[in-house]
């Protein structure tokens, strides 16, 4: 099987861009620490979170343009699940971040089917349904569960033909069991798997969001923050399924050995190991 | 606004709705099912929790279904896991055959799959909170397809709740209004419930837990570990979204939920009549202003009344 490698700057962009200005440093030490030579493409957006969707500037992305030129790459922009009071916000913001990123954004990916309707009707970027759409379960606690092999479901009958009737480009999976069986997905489609994290669960609840919020504004769902996800990580070691980590909204564990089966070439979407705090 | 229940068995149906029950939603365990789909194939999305929280095989929800005729109350059932394989939906829509032929009220569907289901069946069709609809465009989708009921998320806002229905007002809407919190989405949270070790949440908060800092110094670890400390402990232990109800009744809010289809009876009932009497003060009053000072508050208000931490709506009165 052939993996062609991109590199995940969602969820992290912001970070990056206002600590470093740039994002040729970063993007050449992921590079490094995924054990590649080269990469393809960059996702920027985000999958997890509207703010943070919503703090991303025309200038970062403008930064993330000289990287696709100076490595001859595509952008693919990640879109979240936007909740109805930044819905328009997002509609506008979607329209400022594809202007600036011009001739080199060629994918976006959709998370819900509202955004899916939108894009469709208003954009000609090839769409993609990005992770939350597969929502096979996902469960290291339970180990005969997890230790087993899983034909993702988002490849039934009824979202095969919803794919056809979008004009579906690809998928983007996780990789949620120890092995992961791709024999019902199309092969015109584009198969991604988030490497090597899989997400266990996200909301629009922010915990570390809400750190330096008073007591009773705590926990409001998307409710403002200061981007303390930038700064802060929570660590978790269970007995039951051993370690998981926070990082803004959503919970990760990692699952680098997940065995994919019955699949030509897929793409590695990788994010870096700074998401769990590693330098 | 009708108060939606979990009907966890069949003999309490009287007792709810003496209570004040409106509507009753439930599901069902299948042997057959299980055999096919194995331990972890779930047909809603409690299904790991057995008998316990689906006490009825589907032969006796049927039964139900038939007993109930010709009273008000409107009976739903569930198929609310989180996605189904081909094989699965040819499965239920076998079950939707047969909920049709009995002239059910309804069900409660998690994806688009089962929306088109339901719909070419010709059975009424609620959207659960496991679809997500978190903004008008995803209504509006549903909608298109054939829903005819949504359930919102328990972590929109009320203003967004009003947003969403004012916008798709061609459907009936319905709330969350009592006891269980979800510190997650319902709709992208993919760990199993399952009673030996029930939710991923739990684990996560009773883990050990190490927060790594950049800039970490002792007001930041300080304020990391509290914040932490508070959300693990305190934050939706019981929920509540009582204070909320004179806007979902001016805005035509369909039913308000109370969920727990494996909690204890006496709690449900203490529920359901909290809620129906709310709602028949907010139909009384004439301000939201009004309705906080007439309101009637939970049991246990000293303890869970307390800075918006077990508020479904915490701006109802923190704003």
């Amino acid at each position: 099987m052939q993996k062609i490698l991109c590199l995940n700057l969602a969820e992290m962009m912001n970070g990056i861009y206002e600590k470093d200005g740039t994002f040729m440093i970063s993007v050449s030490n992921m590079l490094a620490e995924s054990g590649y030579s080269r990469f393809t493409r960059v996702y920027i957006g985000s999958s997890f979170c509207a703010i943070y969707f919503l703090h991303a500037s025309t200038d970062m992305i403008k930064s993330v343009n000289l990287v696709c030129e100076k490595e001859q790459c595509k952008m693919t922009l990640v879109l979240p699940i936007f909740t109805e009071k930044y819905l328009d916000k997002a509609k506008e913001q979607i329209k400022k971040l594809v202007d600036a990123a011009g001739v080199y954004l060629d994918e976006i990916t959709v998370n819900d089917f509202g955004m899916l309707e939108y894009i469709h009707n208003n954009y000609k970027q090839k769409i993609n349904l990005g992770r939350l759409f597969m929502k096979d379960y996902r469960d290291k606690r339970y180990s005969e569960y997890f230790h087993s092999c899983v034909k993702p479901k988002i490849f039934n009958i009824t979202m095969l033909e919803l794919m056809k009737q979008y004009n579906i480009h690809g998928v983007e999976l996780d990789l949620t069991h120890e092995k992961i069986d791709l024999s019902e997905a199309p092969s015109n489609l584009t198969i991604g798997f988030h490497y090597p994290y899989c997400y266990q669960t996200v909301g629009h609840i922010c915990e570390i969001g809400s750190t330096n919020q008073s007591i009773d504004k705590k926990y409001r769902a998307n409710y403002n923050c200061s981007f303390e996800c930038e700064s802060q990580i929570v660590h978790y070691t269970s007995e039951e399924g051993g370690h998981y980590l926070k990082h803004g909204r959503a919970v990760y564990f990692e699952n680098p050995d997940c065995n994919i089966m019955n699949a030509k070439q897929i793409r590695l979407i990788y994010t870096s190991k700074q998401l769990g705090g590693e330098k | 606004m009708k108060v939606l229940v979990p009907l966890n068995q069949k003999e309490n149906l009287e007792r709810y709705i003496s209570c004040g029950a409106g509507e009753f939603y439930l599901g069902f365990y299948d042997n057959s099912w299980r055999v096919i789909f194995g331990e972890y194939g779930d047909i809603n999305r409690l299904t790991g929790f057995k008998e316990a929280a689906n006490p009825h095989c589907f032969e006796e929800v049927i039964n139900i279904i038939k007993e109930n005729k010709g009273r008000d109350q409107k009976i739903f059932i569930t198929f609310n896991s989180s996605l189904y394989s081909s094989e699965q939906l040819l499965f239920i829509e076998r079950y939707m055959q047969q909920l049709k032929e009995v002239d059910c009220d309804g069900v409660i569907v998690s994806c688009i799959e089962l929306v088109e289901l339901a719909k070419k069946i010709g059975l009424y069709c609620v959207i659960s909170t496991i679809a997500g609809v978190y903004n008008r465009d995803i209504a509006r989708f549903y909608i298109e397809h054939g829903a005819n009921r949504i359930i919102l998320p328990r972590d929109l806002s009320v203003d967004e709740i009003e947003t969403i229905v004012q916008a798709q007002p061609s459907i009936d809407y319905e709330v969350f209004i009592m006891r269980n919190g979800c510190a997650y989405s319902d709709s992208n949270c993919l760990g199993m419930h399952r009673r030996e070790l029930s939710s991923v949440c739990s684990t996560l908060c009773r883990s050990e837990h190490d927060i790594f800092l950049e800039e970490d110094n002792f007001r930041n670890r300080h304020d990391a570990e509290l914040n932490n400390h508070v959300f693990c402990n305190d934050f939706h232990n019981i929920t509540c979204g009582v204070c909320s109800i004179y806007r979902f009744v001016k805005m035509g809010i369909a039913a308000g939920k109370i969920v727990g289809r494996s909690d204890d009876l006496e709690n449900i009932c203490n529920d359901i009549q909290l809620v129906k009497q709310n709602v028949e003060i907010a139909k009384e009053c004439n301000s939201q202003e009004e309705y906080l000072e007439r309101m009637v508050f939970p049991r246990g208000r000293e303890d869970i009344c307390k800075m918006g931490l077990s508020c479904y709506y915490p701006e109802m009165r923190f704003r």
